[in-house]
């Protein structure tokens, strides 16, 4: 049984991720976190999450869950913030956080969420085809074009 | 050179995501008693007064002095043959004199008790 010190550790560890993924699906950092506070106090309401097999699958799923109903309940739906910070940039490269942000925001939103679950969520391409409810062939090959794009614009106007 | 999947995954991982607010959980205050809790208690606590007050009493009231306080009573004056031939010189029967010796405190039966010895003197005890 995980007991709340356990959740407070998923909390720390996956909820930077989480807030990132539910931001790439609304648009709103404000809403996504809203989102993965009401997962985790339902979690920490019921005290564990042993039934999930996968709970860091389970997580993201929770949220992307959540996010759909608030969405339908409230309408609610807002082109992405990029005036908000979403990156701690390494070495005070701010620049390179806008320029991320920027092309991340460009990419369509299925691609969007399969890089930002693989890279900054770490999930396999299993967990993530387990998370969208698509196949994990799906996956990879969004995450490879996705990639492909990312590197072209990213490459083309840095030097990296 | 441009960089290989690893390397520019590598070069994404380097911005990490912010981390978000801390989850501030409020513990909620005990629930306020309902009035009625507090009633029932009231009437539990009473009702375990008014059980001790009656055992206690009941303790106090039994027979046991009566009995001690007869036995006492009985054998303050000794049976003498002076006072064994005055007791039946006044009285009607036998019978009378040992019921007034062993019962000195009630003088009379009550209408509803007999003498344990009328009922013994009426068996027929086979030796």
């Amino acid at each position: 049984m995980h007991s709340t010190s356990e959740i407070e550790r998923l909390y720390q560890e996956n909820g930077a991720a989480l807030v990132l993924f539910g931001t790439s699906m609304v648009g709103n950092r404000s809403i996504a976190q809203d989102a993965v506070h009401q997962v985790f106090l339902r979690l920490l309401q019921r005290g564990d999450i042993d039934h999930a097999v996968d709970q860091k699958a389970y997580l993201f799923t929770s949220v992307k869950n959540q996010l759909l109903n608030d969405l339908k309940v409230h309408q609610r739906i807002a082109p992405l913030d990029l005036e908000s910070t979403w990156f701690e940039p390494p070495e005070r490269d701010y620049a390179g956080e806008r320029h991320l942000k920027r092309v991340l925001g460009e990419l369509v939103p299925d691609q969007r969420e399969v890089v930002i679950l693989h890279i900054w969520g770490e999930l396999t391409f299993l967990q993530i085809a387990n998370v969208l409810g698509i196949s994990a062939n799906t996956v990879a090959s969004r995450y490879r074009y996705a990639l492909g794009k990312l590197r072209e614009v990213m490459c083309s106007e840095e030097k990296i | 050179m441009p960089l290989d999947d690893s390397e520019f995954e590598s070069y994404l991982r380097r911005f990490r995501p912010i981390s978000p607010e801390k989850l501030v959980v409020k513990r909620s205050p005990e629930p306020a008693r309902n009035p009625q809790f507090w009633l029932l208690c009231g009437g539990a606590a009473a009702v375990i007064l008014v059980a001790i007050w009656f055992v206690a009493g009941v303790r106090t009231s039994r027979p046991i002095y009566d009995i001690a306080y007869r036995d006492t009573t009985i054998y303050v004056e000794p049976l003498t043959a002076g006072r064994a031939n005055a007791e039946l010189r006044g009285a009607s029967s036998t019978k009378e004199v040992l019921d007034r010796m062993a019962f000195p405190l009630s003088s009379r039966l009550a209408s509803d008790q007999q003498s344990a010895f009328s009922v013994l003197g009426k068996e027929k005890i086979k030796l």
